[in-house]
């Protein structure tokens, strides 16, 4: 997620009250595995995107589940 | 008696609950078979579904299942004490916004009373939702118009998925409540044990709906009158409480089964005030003071074939007191006192009794107050809530590792440590 300034060893704030909505960034639970991306979710189409031109954005197939664990509010990053 | 409406007691029951908390930090758990071990990893305390569909029961020893768990590739956790309870408050939490009435019943169970609150079935659904969104913890409810009839309902919505969750006792005809009470074994009933099981067998009372039928003044010469109680629950007249505020504990008891076999007494006296500084910070935490202090040391009963040495001593303390350097003292020699070389010690413990709110402080004019460690312990009670159990100690404390649990397995404190934040 380089491209909007989360980087490796920073913490982050998850809400999970909060419902994700489209353009939130996420902490998402992909096939057993936590990830943190964009969701995209318009027109019946749910897409993670990673921010980084690096990775390409995630199609969510069909049969595929998806779960949002929460909303990621803030980043602490560490300048040191 | 005239009742405005029916009473409406919710029971709300987290399923599995460790198994549930240890699965919400590890989404890969999600459909292991797994469960989690008591103190000392020594038996299971908790299963998931899968586990219990393997026929794991609740309380087998670890080493019994090892053939079913190799087999089954079933995962085993140690208890992790530090996340269930933060995981609970915040479980409590979410459910006492919806009622000014809540029992927190145990760390894994809380009555709520939602008697005269419209679309039950909706409110009930929409708690369980909302914890489950907010803490992930999945969550059954039962609503009856009383506590036995709610935890009766409770188990229904465990046992049936059909009930999707929520169960509402209030919401049947009387037919519907016979038939069903007449499918339920009585061993079902809140406060019905496996002993009372048998007897009320040998009287023919083998269902629920026997037990609501039983004739009462018979009931009441053989089984007394708890039972009775009982039985007017489930022909739902209200018998037992709410309890909102939890009562001031009269005894603070700390003990632990080491690890491995302790020798040595200093190591046996470092295990001893770590035991004191809980319970005093406990003492404390209720605003008591104890006047009592009784330490015990026990060898290990299972093993015959080494000598047995299980000494006992209570002393008065001289003025009542919640200061754990002073009640630290009186361990230390209470241990010194009872403590004899060539036995391997397995447990020890401390208990705090005659305990009495600190208001009542009488001095003794023998025995001069001693100078107060009172801003002492606060401080260190601020400090050890700040940065962590054990963050700052007694000296005794935590020298000598040997007699700590065995937790192999334990996960990291997610919720209470922040060194030990989830990493994505």
């Amino acid at each position: 997620m380089n491209g909007i300034g989360i980087y490796e060893g920073d913490e982050l704030l998850v809400d999970r009250s909060i419902e994700a909505k489209h353009g939130n960034i996420v902490l998402a639970v992909l096939n057993d595995d936590f990830t943190v991306k964009r969701l995209y979710r318009r027109g019946g189409v749910v897409k993670l995107i990673a921010e980084n031109p690096l990775y390409p954005p995630i199609t969510l197939k069909d049969g595929e589940e998806l779960l949002i664990w929460g909303v990621v509010t803030r980043n602490l990053h560490k300048l040191y | 008696m005239v009742r405005a409406h029916v009473q409406a007691l919710v029971l709300v029951d987290c399923n599995n609950f460790y198994v549930s908390c240890e699965r919400i930090f590890r989404p890969d758990l999600a459909r292991v078979p797994m469960v989690v071990l008591s103190n000392n990893d020594g038996c299971v305390v908790s299963r998931s579904n899968e586990a219990k569909a393997l026929g794991v029961k609740m309380g087998q020893p670890w080493f019994e299942c090892q053939p079913l768990a190799q087999a089954h590739g079933i995962l085993a956790m140690s208890s992790n004490y530090a996340l269930y309870a933060d995981m609970s408050n915040r479980v409590m939490r979410i459910l006492g916004e919806f009622s000014p009435n809540q029992e927190v019943y145990s760390i894994d169970e809380s009555f709520v009373d939602l008697t005269g609150t419209p679309n039950l079935r909706e409110v009930s659904y929409a708690m369980r939702e909302r914890v489950r969104t907010w803490t992930g913890m999945p969550v059954c409810v039962g609503i009856g118009p009383t506590k036995t009839l709610a935890k009766l309902a409770n188990h229904v919505a465990k046992k049936h998925p059909r009930s999707q969750g929520v169960f509402n006792y209030n919401a049947l005809t009387n037919a519907q409540k016979a038939a069903l009470l007449k499918r339920i074994p009585v061993s079902e009933v809140w406060g019905v044990g496996r002993k009372l099981t048998q007897r009320l067998l040998a009287h023919g009372v083998e269902t629920v709906l026997d037990l609501r039928e039983a004739h009462i003044p018979s009931l009441r010469a053989e089984f007394g009158v708890v039972m009775e109680k009982t039985q007017r629950e489930l022909q739902e007249t209200p018998c037992i409480q709410l309890e909102e505020v939890s009562a001031d504990k009269q005894q603070i008891i700390a003990s632990r089964s080491f690890g491995s076999m302790v020798t040595d007494l200093p190591v046996l006296k470092d295990a001893l005030s770590t035991f004191v500084a809980n319970a005093c910070a406990k003492l404390r935490a209720q605003n008591s003071q104890a006047a009592v202090i009784q330490v015990f040391l026990q060898t290990n009963r299972f093993r015959k074939d080494l000598p047995q040495y299980s000494p006992s001593l209570a002393v008065p303390l001289p003025q009542p007191t919640h200061d754990t350097l002073v009640v630290n003292r009186w361990a230390d020699a209470l241990c010194e006192r009872m403590f004899r070389e060539g036995y391997q010690y397995k447990k020890a413990g401390v208990m705090l009794s005659e305990l009495s709110p600190v208001t009542h402080q009488q001095d003794d004019w023998l025995e001069a107050s001693p100078p107060g460690h009172s801003k002492l312990m606060q401080a260190l009670d601020h400090l050890n809530a700040r940065y962590g159990r054990g963050a700052v100690k007694v000296s005794t404390q935590g020298a000598y590792q040997g007699w700590q649990m065995r937790q192999e397995r334990k996960s990291p404190n997610y919720t209470t440590d922040w060194d030990d934040v989830p990493v994505v």
